[in-house]
């Protein structure tokens, strides 16, 4: 009979990693690994079972109802209604866990943050699969009544102009705008907050008792300068700022006592296992101690961190989470793994296994349209590992590799990982990451740090020191994480869709799918007699669009401003130390605009140039001819179109009309952008898809690349099309390393596919290993794999029941590739794949 | 484990004020098994529920 050992590796030699997990990992890990109620979408509906909490618009609408919501500031009413939460939500511990607290009410429902967007809370309310319990539906429907004016949605709607809602509203060349669609983004300053919330308090109590004796101490001289520095509203007073603050961290830890309390009820009157008892006895105490004090232990940081988190999800979902565990945990770890040996490292990777999973169970509320672009996943949650130090040295340790192994024995869609690539890696890092590809997880990406890490400072303006700190704030996008390093809370999002620009420059303005003149009058196609002139008509439409989005932003920002956000304010040290909200620190700018379908446009652009303005064999009016028929009937000379140059081949040709698009993108478009009045340059552009290139497919008309309305549109950011690039991974990267990605764009995405079989064994690690190489010299920002092969994904198409944990990589998320729907499932095994 | 609790309900009066405490539950769903506990006043409680002891 076959040891366990032997039975482990026999499905390694399979390749069937997902039931090596099964059998690899603990009885714990695993019982909780099945207990998940994943939050991911199927297209666009939440899976079954899953249930959106009425608590958040029921126990916010009390507070938002209540005579002092009128008179104050809207900070103070939120902060209020955040600690509600935070003491009457539904607390729960599932058996055999040992680090607790969740966002929601129940394992299986997601917190719902009603202050956003009315029309989502109409969505979801109405949502055919019955999102809400019956039992709560009538309280619910009232409170979102009470709390529709407090919407941000209906704050902004207030100031845009009527072309600004219908573009927002119809998405036709840029989407959803902030106030619908809520994909926020902070950075956390883990080396602040870190000393607990208690200390944080003290210096808030210290602020405030300096204002009282500034303002209100009887017989103190008058004194404007100061009177106004704490009551000036601008668009918050920071004496209100700090109040909220204060709230806020004090919600948090009324919260965490009460799981401690619910452990202890538990320990003391109906567990009778021993060993359990001693477990819930022990969460007690972390839940006691934490977050309101500093962590002693690598589980009290693990779960100090975890309710840190969920409270922040609370106040806005913050569609990625930006953390960077294995800098930030390494000291706890050091203490008690390495040298007082407390635990030992597979406790450790359990504890580490587990935490990872209480992220994946974390979902937040979307609308059905963003369900649909992030098909499959529940985040995207994409965490920095490793790096360069601020100070120079090298930023890997055993944590990195504890991460990364306990991601392979659970294999959940969310977190993903952004490993900081330098070329001193340690090989046991390296190696680490390479098998979670080879396990078919889609992560780790791998981000050159020192092309990024100079990103970091031409785009934001960090100092070299500052910018080596950088997690992924975003899918892809790098942000310091220091005191003054970059703005706590970004923006959130409104993506344009890139190849629109195309479209409209041959239309004239004109949106044939939506049949609206949205784009300037560039001329007819006709009348552009040369390719200049086509490019020139497409930048002009290219314009309008990414400035149209950036002012819609702007002016979004002022709503936000107002709004503040209680819980994120405090954990910054800049908020606590001037008396600022999250939204009011501007030094270090990191705004960008997302570009959706970017690559389709550009190839063609390319065929543009050589079959029309070249060779001359079609005129402008033939092509359009073609287009408004959809190429129906004109089938030989799409393929014409198919067949010109294309991107990722290394044809210069190509490669040379897409790179100069991206300079005049960059030079004539993102630089003279003004971003919120930071320190920033321009706002730029970071090309990337999601599921978008699924999704939007239906919003993108025929282009003379050859796609037809509907097709999926290129997978990636600087990807080439699915099976246009003809000449091997390395003729990729060159294409790619053409651009210049210190500053063409703030980021990019890169999706490639490799064969597992020809990277298996000990050679396939040194392929990959002299790969990674080869792309960190061409100075390429990212790069992120696929690698499991067609046969498998056949097979799971047709057994879907069999390959629950099987995870592909989609584009800047991963997704558990049976609850991807059919079209975007034919997408990734359409892609080509390359043999290195 | 404790599965004979399952559907019980228990009231636990925080031990500052006895009129006031958690609702204590064993639930168990589809996929695991968990204890939830949710903020009440005694008052407000229903005839089948249990009283446990008061806890800090």
């Amino acid at each position: 009979m076959a040891t366990k050992k032997e039975e482990l590796n026999e499905l390694l030699e399979k390749r069937q990693y997902w039931w090596w997990a099964e059998k690899a990992r603990s009885p714990r890990v695993d019982y909780l690994r099945k207990a998940i109620w994943s939050k991911a979408a199927k297209g666009a509906a939440y899976l079954p079972g899953t249930k959106i909490g009425g608590y958040g618009p029921i126990l916010m609408a009390e507070v938002f109802d209540s005579p002092e919501a009128k008179i104050e500031p809207y900070i103070l009413t939120w902060a209020k209604a955040q600690a509600k939460v935070c003491e009457e939500l539904p607390v729960f511990i599932v058996d055999h866990s040992r680090i607790v607290g969740n966002a929601a009410s129940a394992p299986h429902k997601i917190f719902w943050s009603p202050n956003h967007c009315y029309q989502q809370n109409q969505d979801l309310f109405n949502d055919r699969d019955d999102l809400v319990d019956d039992k709560e539906k009538d309280a619910v429907e009232k409170a979102l009544e009470i709390l529709k004016p407090y919407t941000q949605q209906s704050l902004t709607e207030r100031i845009l102009s009527n072309r600004q809602m219908i573009m927002c509203r119809t998405s036709q060349t840029f989407t959803g705008g902030p106030h619908l669609e809520g994909s926020f983004y902070c950075t956390s300053q883990f080396e602040y907050y870190k000393k607990g919330y208690n200390a944080i308090i003290e210096e808030i109590d210290g602020h405030l008792a300096e204002a009282n004796e500034a303002l209100y101490k009887v017989g103190a001289k008058p004194d404007w300068d100061s009177e106004s520095y704490y009551l000036g509203q601008n668009p918050v007073s920071r004496v209100d700022n700090w109040r909220s603050m204060k709230i806020a961290l004090e919600g948090d830890i009324s919260y965490s006592k009460r799981l401690a309390r619910l452990a202890r009820i538990i320990a003391e009157n109906f567990e009778a296992d021993p060993v359990r008892k001693q477990e819930l006895v022990d969460i007690g105490e972390r839940c006691e101690w934490v977050p309101a004090n500093r962590p002693r232990t690598f589980a009290e940081v693990l779960q100090f961190e975890h309710t840190q988190t969920m409270c922040r999800k609370r106040e806005r979902s913050d569609c990625a989470w930006p953390t960077h565990i294995d800098w930030w945990f390494w000291e706890w770890y050091e203490k008690d793994v390495i040298k007082e040996k407390n635990i030992d490292r597979d406790d450790a990777i359990d504890y580490m296994a587990e935490y990872l999973m209480r992220a994946y169970e974390y979902g937040n509320t979307r609308d059905r349209a963003y369900r649909e672009l992030l098909t499959g996943d529940p985040g995207p949650f994409v965490w920095a590992l490793g790096g360069q130090r601020p100070d120079g040295g090298s930023g890997y340790s055993d944590l990195t590799n504890v991460v990364l192994e306990a991601a392979r024995l659970i294999r959940v869609t969310s977190p993903t990982y952004a490993l900081r690539y330098n070329k001193d890696m340690p090989k046991d890092v390296l190696r680490n990451a390479f098998e979670c590809i080879r396990h078919g997880l889609g992560y780790p990406n791998f981000r050159d740090d020192q092309t990024l890490i100079k990103a970091n400072m031409f785009w934001s303006g960090n100092s070299q020191e500052e910018a080596r700190t950088w997690s992924a704030q975003a899918c892809v996008v790098p942000c310091a994480d220091t005191k003054e390093g970059c703005m706590p809370h970004r923006y959130s999002s409104s993506t344009t869709l890139g190849s629109k620009c195309v479209e409209l420059a041959l239309w004239n303005g004109w949106n044939p799918v939506f049949s609206m003149q949205i784009g300037p009058k560039t001329g007819e196609a006709a009348s552009l007699k040369t390719y200049e002139e086509f490019e020139d008509a497409v930048m002009e439409q290219w314009r309008v669009m990414h400035w149209e989005a950036a002012k819609v932003r702007q002016i979004a920002r002022v709503i936000e401003g107002v709004m503040g956000r209680p819980h994120l304010s405090a954990t910054r040290e800049v908020c606590i130390e001037e008396g600022l909200n999250a939204l009011q620190y501007l030094e270090r700018g990191n705004n960008w605009i997302t570009t959706f379908i970017w690559m389709d446009g550009l190839d063609a652009m390319v065929a543009v140039k050589k079959l029309i303005y070249e060779e001359k064999k079609y005129t402008m009016e033939q092509l359009m001819t073609f287009l408004k028929a959809d190429w129906e009937g004109y089938e030989k000379e799409r393929l014409e179109f198919v067949r010109a140059p294309k991107w990722g081949n290394d044809d210069d040709y190509a490669d040379d009309v897409i790179v100069g698009m991206m300079e005049r993108c960059r030079d004539e478009v993102a630089l003279p952008c003004q971003c919120w009045g930071t320190g920033a340059n321009g706002i730029p552009q970071v090309p990337q898809n999601i599921a978008a290139y699924t999704v939007c497919g239906a919003l993108l008309g025929a282009l003379p690349n050859g796609r037809r309305l509907g097709d999926t549109c290129y997978d990636g950011g600087c990807s080439p099309g699915a099976g246009q690039d003809k000449k091997g991974p390395t003729a990729v990267l060159r294409s790619v390393g053409k651009m210049t990605h210190e500053n063409m764009f703030r980021a990019n995405l890169l999706n490639q596919r490799l064969s597992p079989s020809q990277l298996a064994g000990e050679k396939g690690f040194e392929l990959f290993d002299a790969y990674i190489r080869a792309w960190s010299d061409l100075g390429i920002n990212h790069v992120q794999f696929n690698m499991v092969d067609n046969e498998t994904l056949l097979a799971a198409q047709k057994q879907p029941e069999d390959y629950a944990e099987l995870t592909v990589r989609v584009a800047g998320y991963s997704a558990a590739f049976t609850g991807l729907n059919k079209k975007t499932q034919d997408t990734i095994i359409a892609r080509t794949v390359q043999e290195i | 484990m404790a599965d004979q609790y399952e559907g019980q309900k228990w009231f636990f009066p925080f031990s500052d004020d006895e009129e006031r405490g958690d609702l204590v539950e064993r639930v168990i769903d589809a996929r695991c098994a968990y204890w939830t506990s949710k903020p009440v006043t005694k008052d407000d409680l229903a005839p089948d529920v249990k009283i446990g002891a008061a806890t800090e």
